[in-house]
C-alpha cells in the first residue's frame, strides 16, 4: 500500500510558526495532537466531505477523529448546510435574536430528558463553565467536585494548578477524586460539609492519554441520590457524548437524570454552538448569571442544529454508530490478534479507545497509529477516537485493513 | 516566582556541576588541573552536598554526603552560598584550610572560564567550536537544574508528584544524552541513556537543544517542525515540559 508524504504540509507549518504561537496551538496541532512521530501525521486540509478528509498533499483520509466530535453526520452534509445556508440568507449575527433560537431551545427541551430549558453558547468550555456557576448562583456555595482526568474545558478551574497560567487560587476550590468511586465521593462531601455547589461528570470517563472506563453498577444512582440527599447540583458533561450515545441525553442513556446538561460537539454537526440545559428548578439561577458572548446568539448554527438533531432522531444516528464502531473495534482487535499484539478497546463503540498494550511506553501503539495514518486511516495515540455517520461498512473494511498492513511493518521492524 | 533554595540548586547542581564537562571538554581547564588531587565539597542547608573531585586533569562530580573530601566548605544558607555565586560572600571552610590556595587559584581560573562560557556574547558564540562547548555545558546545566527544580521548588514539586515512576531519556543528537529517572515524585538527572525508558525527548542536534532549553525556541513550534521528537509517555513529556518552562526563571 502507497504510504503518504506531506511536504506541502510541512513547509506551511514552517511559514505559520513565524506568525502564529507554536505553528497549530491547541489540540490540532502536532504537539497536544500527539502526531507521533510527526512525520507521519498531515498537518492542514485543503477539503474535507462525510467521513473524509483531504490534506493539501492530496491525501485521503478516513477521518476517526471526527473534528474530535463534531462531525456526526459526515462533513458538509448537504441538509444540514442546506438549513444554515437557508438561514444565511436571512440573518445570522445581528442586534437581536432569531426565532430559531426559540425553535431549538423547544426542540431541545422536547428532545433531552432532563432539560426543561435551553441556554446557547459557542464551546464546550463556556456551558461547562456556566454550569458551575449556576450551580454555585443556585447553591450558594463554593466547592466543585470532579473526576481526576476528566476533561471540562479548558478555564482555569478546570486545569491543574502548575499549569502555566494557573493560579493556586483558580482551583482551590476544586476537590479531584477518581472516578467510579462513590467512597471518595461520599468522603469528599464529608469533609466539606454544605460547602460542594455541584458533582460535574463526564457520563462514562474518557480521559485522554488512558483507557477510558464505562459506569460501574449503581454508580450513578449512586452519585444522584448522594447529590439528592446534600443539595448538591449533578452537572453532566455531555459535550464529547451528547447525541453520540443517545439523543435523549447521556444521562437517560444510563439511566439516570442529571440537574445541568451540557452539549456541544454533536449537537450541529460542526456549526458553532453549545447549550446548558437544565431542570426548571435552576431557570432562575441561570438567568441570574451574567454571561453572554458576541456570536452566541447567532442564527445559523441554530439552524443547522435544528437539522441535525432532526436527522439523527430520524436515522436513529446513535444505533447507527454504535453498529459501525462495534463492527470496527471488533475487527481492529481480530487484526491485533492475528499479527500477535494485544490491542486494548475501552468506552463506547461509537466514540472508542485503544491502544497497544504489548510495551509500557506506549511508544509500539505511536508507532502502528503512526503507519494506519501514513496509509490514509487517521487514528490518533492519545484520546478516544469517533464514529459518524457517514461511515460505511466499506471504510470499516479498509480500515481494517490498513491496520493489519501497519501491524505486519511492526513485525517487520523487530516492534 | 524564584526561591532561593531552588535558585541555589540550580546553582550548586546544575552551574558548578558543570565543571566535571568544561574540564573534560576544554583543554586549557584540563591543563589547570593537570597536577591537582583536590576533592572540594559544597555544603549547603536545604540541598544535596556537592563534591568536585579534580584528579589529574579531569573533575568528577558527586552528590551526598559521604566520601572523601580535602576542603569542606560550609554555608549558612542558600542565600549566602548565591551570594558566594555572584562574588558577594565567601563560604566558611571546616576543612582543608591548608589547602585553600586552590580555591583562590586553580579553582578561581576554572570558575572565571566557566563563566566565559556561559555567559558568552555573539562574537566568540560565532567560533563553532566555543558554541558547541557553550551548548553543551548550557544543556547539562538545564538537564541538572531540571532535577533542582522538580525537587524544590513549589511549583515544581507539584509538576514531579504528578509524574510517574520511570525513566525519561532526554537526547541531543550529536551532542549529550541524559535522563530522568522520577521515582516518588522525585526526579534525579542521571548521565547517559536509559536502558529502558518510558519516553524520549530527542533532540535533532546541539543547536536546537540550546535554544528549547534556554527558552529562546517555542518547544511546541519545534516539535511540528522535526527538531524535536517526542515518543513514549505523554504526560511525563507534559509535565516535564512545563518543568523546562520554569527553568528560565531560575536560571536568570
Amino acid at each position: 500500500m502507497k504510504t503518504y508524504v506531506y511536504p506541502k504540509s510541512q513547509a506551511l507549518f514552517e511559514r505559520a510558526t513565524k506568525v502564529i504561537p507554536g505553528g497549530i496551538y491547541g489540540h490540532l496541532g502536532p504537539s497536544n495532537g500527539c502526531f507521533i512521530p510527526v512525520s507521519a501525521y498531515p498537518f492542514y486540509l485543503s477539503r474535507a466531505e462525510g467521513a473524509y478528509m483531504f490534506d493539501i498533499d492530496g491525501n485521503k483520509f478516513i477521518d476517526y477523529m471526527c473534528a474530535y466530535g463534531p462531525n456526526i453526520l459526515g462533513y458538509n452534509h448537504p441538509e444540514v448546510d442546506a438549513a444554515a445556508a437557508a438561514q444565511q440568507k436571512l440573518s445570522d449575527v445581528t442586534t437581536l435574536p432569531g426565532s430559531k433560537m426559540v425553535e431549538l431551545a423547544e426542540l431541545l427541551v422536547d428532545t433531552v430528558d432532563s432539560a426543561d430549558w435551553a441556554f446557547f453558547a459557542k464551546n464546550g468550555g463556556d456551558v461547562t463553565s456556566l454550569a458551575v456557576m449556576t450551580a454555585r448562583a443556585a447553591t450558594g456555595r463554593k466547592k466543585i467536585i470532579k473526576f481526576k482526568g476528566g476533561y471540562h474545558g479548558v478555564a482555569p478551574w478546570t486545569q491543574a494548578y502548575g499549569n502555566p497560567g494557573i493560579l493556586q487560587e483558580d482551583v482551590m476550590e476544586v476537590i479531584t477524586i477518581p472516578f467510579n468511586d462513590l467512597e471518595a465521593l461520599s468522603l469528599a462531601v464529608d469533609a466539606n460539609p454544605g460547602q460542594i455547589a455541584g458533582v460535574i461528570a463526564t457520563p462514562y470517563h474518557h480521559p485522554a492519554l488512558a483507557d477510558n472506563a464505562l459506569p460501574e453498577e449503581g454508580f450513578w444512582q449512586g452519585v444522584r441520590d448522594l447529590c439528592t440527599e446534600e443539595g448538591i447540583v449533578l452537572i453532566i458533561d455531555d459535550v464529547r457524548c451528547g447525541f453520540r450515545l443517545s439523543v435523549n441525553g447521556s444521562d437517560a442513556y444510563y439511566g439516570f437524570e442529571a440537574d445541568l446538561i451540557c452539549f456541544c460537539k454533536g449537537l450541529a454537526n460542526g456549526y458553532n454552538i453549545s447549550a446548558l440545559c437544565g431542570k426548571e428548578e435552576f431557570k432562575g439561577a441561570v438567568s441570574s448569571v451574567f454571561y453572554t458572548g458576541s456570536y452566541w446568539l447567532s442564527a445559523v448554527p441554530m439552524a443547522a442544529a435544528l437539522k441535525t438533531i432532526e436527522l439523527l432522531k430520524e436515522m436513529d444516528g446513535p444505533a447507527i454508530m454504535r453498529r459501525l464502531g462495534l463492527r470496527l473495534t471488533k475487527g481492529l482487535e481480530e487484526a491485533a490478534q492475528k499479527k500477535g499484539f494485544n490491542l486494548r478497546v475501552t468506552g463506547e463503540p461509537s466514540m472508542w479507545n485503544m491502544r497497544l498494550t504489548d510495551d509500557e511506553s506506549g511508544i509500539l501503539h505511536q508507532k502502528w497509529v503512526s503507519e494506519c495514518v501514513r496509509r490514509g486511516v487517521f487514528f490518533c495515540n492519545h484520546h478516544n477516537l469517533f464514529i459518524n455517520t457517514a461511515m460505511t461498512d466499506k471504510d470499516i473494511d479498509f480500515t481494517i485493513e490498513v491496520a493489519e498492513e501497519a501491524f505486519d511493518v511492526l513485525k517487520r521492524e523487530g516492534r | 516566582m524564584k526561591d532561593d533554595l531552588t535558585r541555589a540548586g540550580v546553582s550548586l547542581h546544575g552551574v558548578l556541576r558543570n565543571m566535571e564537562d568544561l574540564c573534560q571538554l576544554d583543554s586549557s581547564a584540563r591543563d589547570l588541573i593537570s597536577s591537582t588531587a583536590l576533592a572540594v565539597r559544597f555544603d549547603v542547608p536545604g540541598l544535596e552536598a556537592l563534591t568536585l573531585n579534580f584528579l589529574h586533569g579531569q573533575c568528577r562530580a558527586f552528590t551526598g554526603s559521604q566520601g572523601h573530601r580535602d576542603i569542606h566548605l560550609r554555608f549558612l544558607s542558600p542565600t549566602h552560598f548565591l551570594a558566594m555565586m555572584e562574588g558577594k560572600s565567601q563560604p566558611i571552610p571546616t576543612k582543608g584550610l591548608s589547602k585553600i590556595g586552590f580555591m583562590t587559584g586553580e579553582f578561581s581560573t576554572l570558575a572565571k572560564l566557566l563563566e566565559n562560557y556561559l555567559l558568552a556574547d555573539g562574537a566568540s558564540l560565532e567560533d563553532p567550536h566555543f558554541r558547541r562547548i557553550n551548548t553543551i555545558l548550557s544543556a547539562y546545566i538545564a538537564f541538572f537544574g531540571l532535577s533542582q527544580v522538580a525537587n524544590l521548588s513549589p511549583v515544581g514539586k507539584i509538576l514531579a508528584s504528578g509524574i510517574e515512576d520511570g525513566d525519561m531519556d532526554i537526547d541531543v543528537i550529536g551532542g549529550p544524552g541524559i535522563h530522568l529517572r522520577f521515582q516518588g515524585g522525585k526526579s534525579k538527572t542521571i548521565k547517559g541513556l536509559s536502558p529502558s525508558p518510558k519516553a524520549r525527548m530527542v533532540f535533532k542536534d546541539l543547536k536546537t537543544a540550546g535554544a528549547i532549553l534556554l527558552g529562546e525556541r517555542d518547544s511546541f513550534a519545534a516539535i511540528g517542525c522535526g527538531e524535536l521528537a517526542i515518543w513514549g509517555r505523554v504526560p511525563m513529556i507534559d509535565q516535564l515540559n512545563k518543568l523546562l518552562g520554569l527553568l528560565p526563571v531560575y536560571l536568570s
